[in-house]
């Protein structure tokens, strides 16, 4: 019996809520923003895509060539780490927005990050999340709100409360009722989108579908932990006015505001030196060693060499081959760790900072949404992370071929007052197509889940407690009212 | 042997102090059989909606017992609620639903009895004088006599034993009065116990087979069954209520 009155109240709150001007309004503006959305983030992949291929046939022609030997002293297009773009970075967008590709295996210069670690799930950009986040969101708050004060303002909670029903069933029943309609709403918007790809006939992919699946499910986690706020806010406002100014407020406290906070809070206290500052220590760094090694050496060669007309013989010298080796290979042993020690602490300190953020995402449940939703379509945090890691492996694989173990050594042999540039060779170069290939990071459907499972459960936890607290408000609202 | 309670509807010393120290009710005892008509007159802030929520259950007495069907209902209150259809002062209806919409939403949330079909909730509605036009219609703009009888027919469907009214007459003149009157006499001539509180003693003497009177909290009158026959209430109400509580006439 029960069950069927449950029933009941759970489809009398869902009309009420469906059938409310606010529901329609605001679903029917997130419904005109999706192919807005859509639009845009199709653009972007295409333009994109466009620049990997051509980047990829760049790269491929320079690998392919016989004659292609890179030096590492510069960036070459066969040496370019070129990430495989998601095509969910359709529905969020984030680190695709931009594309590193280029890498310099000298240690010169690095892969450029596509952009600040703390603004790639901030970037206010017209996306899928930024629809559900901000226009479900308000719909989510303000649903909640009037689902106390609606039903207290005309009576209806009275006339309900004077059934034989408890409490907690009427607010069950309005909670499930309002959840529903919630989930009516995300569900059209995902259905909207689904629609949308499948017409343009191009993008829409079973991966594909099943990310704006986890979207729509971890959109619904995040309004129903706003609908809860909404309900707490309407147990502890007595006035309808008050209410909805106290809505709004949190709306854009929530929505709007936190994630753009996050983003510079922890700027401010995890701070991350920037990669061209970095870069720029490396190159400096680099720049004095060589010098003074190719100085140093230069010495060692002037003496050994004899005057420049002698210096063609030198190459058969073993004594000085042995010392120019030596010196290298101290060269290479004192240099090498000083630049990568300079990028893994520049790595370490924007993963700190990445950790920060999430640490902080988990405050409120629109910056856990965008955490999510980002990890999700492959273009946050945790992606790029695994993408930088890939891209730094790369380039010490490269280092390892191309810096540390190079076809000449250039050394700078003191010549009547000057100093002038002898090349020691070594050994004969490496074709480009002899280089390792880069190999991206796995960014597949299955570990983007993984990456926004803390923030789901991060939003699941808001869920609860927000719902646990409203109850305990409506209860406690109730009691006030006898 | 049979336990069935003597009177469906008791108070006893009911009591309610709301914070700030004012007496809402003090010491009230009431005692409604079965079949009967009871009225409490009152004016307004005299108490009335104070004794019939703590009578439903909704609000907890600070002194006294309500029992309704021998249940006290501070300790029960789902389960005497049950038992009775409580028609509030407000008489709220849920706003996207339609008249028929309301009346089968609120007979199938009330009571276990089994399913009303539509046209169930059409009868009971066509019984308690509900035009066919306003059968489907919004609630918007639809008079208050009509919203009281779509709460009558709830009474009819859930088929209580006890059906509480909260100023059902208020707002309420003219015809619809006749009507509202014809709607309540409905219960009677099917035996429901029918406790109403009201500020209208007209409207009261025309259904009540026993008048209670209530000033400031507190009962100062009462009438039963062959006293109020043919007596005039609203003189009965006028004499009191202009009184000082000073004593409860037996």
């Amino acid at each position: 019996m029960m069950s069927g009155v449950f029933a009941r109240l759970v489809r009398r709150e869902t009309a009420a809520h469906t059938l409310s001007g606010r529901f329609i309004v605001l679903v029917l503006l997130a419904l005109a923003l999706v192919p807005v959305a859509l639009y845009q983030g199709t653009q972007t992949y295409a333009a994109q895509s466009e620049a990997v291929q051509r980047l990829r046939d760049q790269r491929e022609a320079e690998r392919s060539k016989a004659s292609a030997n890179p030096t590492g002293l510069q960036k070459e297009p066969g040496l370019r780490a070129i990430r495989t773009l998601v095509s969910s970075s359709i529905l969020v967008r984030g680190m695709e927005t931009d594309l590193a590709w280029d890498v310099a295996p000298a240690g010169i210069e690095s892969v450029q990050p596509p952009l600040d670690a703390t603004s790639r799930s901030a970037t206010g950009a017209l996306d899928l999340e930024f629809v559900i986040r901000v226009v479900l969101g308000l719909l989510a708050l303000t649903l909640g709100g009037d689902l106390l004060a609606r039903d207290r303002d005309s009576g209806t909670l009275h006339s309900l409360r004077c059934q034989p029903l408890s409490d907690s069933l009427i607010f069950a029943g309005k909670v499930v009722g309002g959840c529903i309609a919630l989930g009516l709403a995300v569900l059209l918007v995902a259905m909207t989108s689904l629609l949308l790809l499948k017409l343009t006939g191009q993008f829409l992919t079973p991966e594909l579908g099943t990310a704006i699946a986890a979207l729509g499910a971890t959109g619904f986690l995040y309004m129903t932990a706003m609908y809860g706020l909404g309900v707490l806010a309407a147990t502890l406002m007595r006035s309808y006015a008050a209410l909805n100014a106290a809505a709004i407020s949190l709306w854009v406290i929530v929505a709007l505001v936190t994630t753009p906070i996050i983003a510079s809070l922890a700027t401010l206290v995890q701070p991350v030196r920037s990669r061209i500052a970095v870069e720029r220590d490396a190159a400096a760094a680099f720049d004095l060693h060589s010098r003074d090694l190719s100085d140093r050496l230069g010495d060692v060669f002037g003496q050994a060499a004899g005057p420049p007309t002698a210096w063609s013989q030198a190459d058969s010298n073993l004594d000085l081959r042995h010392e120019i080796e030596s010196g290298w290979r101290e060269h290479v042993r004192t240099t090498r760790p000083s630049l990568r020690a300079l990028h893994t602490a520049a790595s370490a300190s924007e993963a700190a900072q990445d950790r920060f953020a999430s640490r902080l995402a988990l405050l409120t449940p629109a910056s856990a949404f965008t955490e999510a939703a980002s990890a999700i379509a492959g273009t946050g945090d945790a992606a790029f992370r695994r993408w930088d890691t890939a891209a730094r492996d790369y380039q010490s694989a490269l280092e390892d071929q191309l810096f540390d173990d190079p076809p000449r050594i250039r050394i700078r042999v003191p010549e009547s007052g000057r100093r002038a540039l002898v090349a020691f060779n070594r050994h004969s170069a490496l074709p480009s197509r002899d280089l390792p290939d880069f190999t991206g990071a796995k960014n597949d459907l299955p570990q983007r889940l993984r990456d926004a499972a803390p923030f789901v459960a991060g939003l699941t936890l808001f869920t609860i407690l927000a719902i646990g607290l409203s109850f305990l408000g409506f209860r406690r609202s109730l009691a006030t009212r006898n | 042997m049979n336990n069935a309670p003597t009177h469906l509807i008791e108070a006893h010393a009911l009591s309610q102090w709301p914070t700030g120290g004012r007496i809402a009710v003090e010491g009230f005892d009431l005692s409604v059989s079965e079949g009967e008509i009871c009225a409490v007159v009152g004016e307004a802030g005299a108490g009335k909606t104070a004794i019939l929520e703590m009578l439903i259950g909704v609000a907890r007495p600070s002194r006294g017992r309500a029992l309704v069907l021998g249940i006290d209902t501070a300790v029960n209150p789902i389960g005497a609620r049950r038992h009775l259809t409580y028609v509030s002062q407000q008489a709220a209806l849920c706003e996207p639903l339609t008249l028929l919409g309301n009346v089968a939403f609120f007979a199938a949330v009330g009571s276990p009895g089994p399913q009303r079909t539509a046209v169930d909730c059409e009868n009971a509605m066509r019984t308690v004088g509900i035009a066919e036009r306003d059968l489907r219609s919004p609630l918007a703009g639809l008079p208050r006599h009509r919203v009281i009888a779509a709460w009558l027919a709830v009474a009819l469907l859930r088929d209580t034993p006890v059906v509480i009214l909260d100023d059902p007459s208020r707002g309420v003149s003219g015809q619809d009065s006749l009507q509202l009157i014809e709607s309540v006499g409905e219960l009677r001539r099917r035996g429901k116990t029918v406790l109403m509180a009201t500020g209208d003693a007209l409207f009261a003497g025309q259904l009540a087979n026993r008048i209670v009177i209530l000033k400031a909290g507190r009962k100062i009158a009462e009438r039963r069954g062959s006293e109020v026959f043919g007596m005039s209430v609203a003189k009965l109400y006028l004499d009191y209520a202009g009184r000082v509580p000073t004593r409860v006439p037996s």
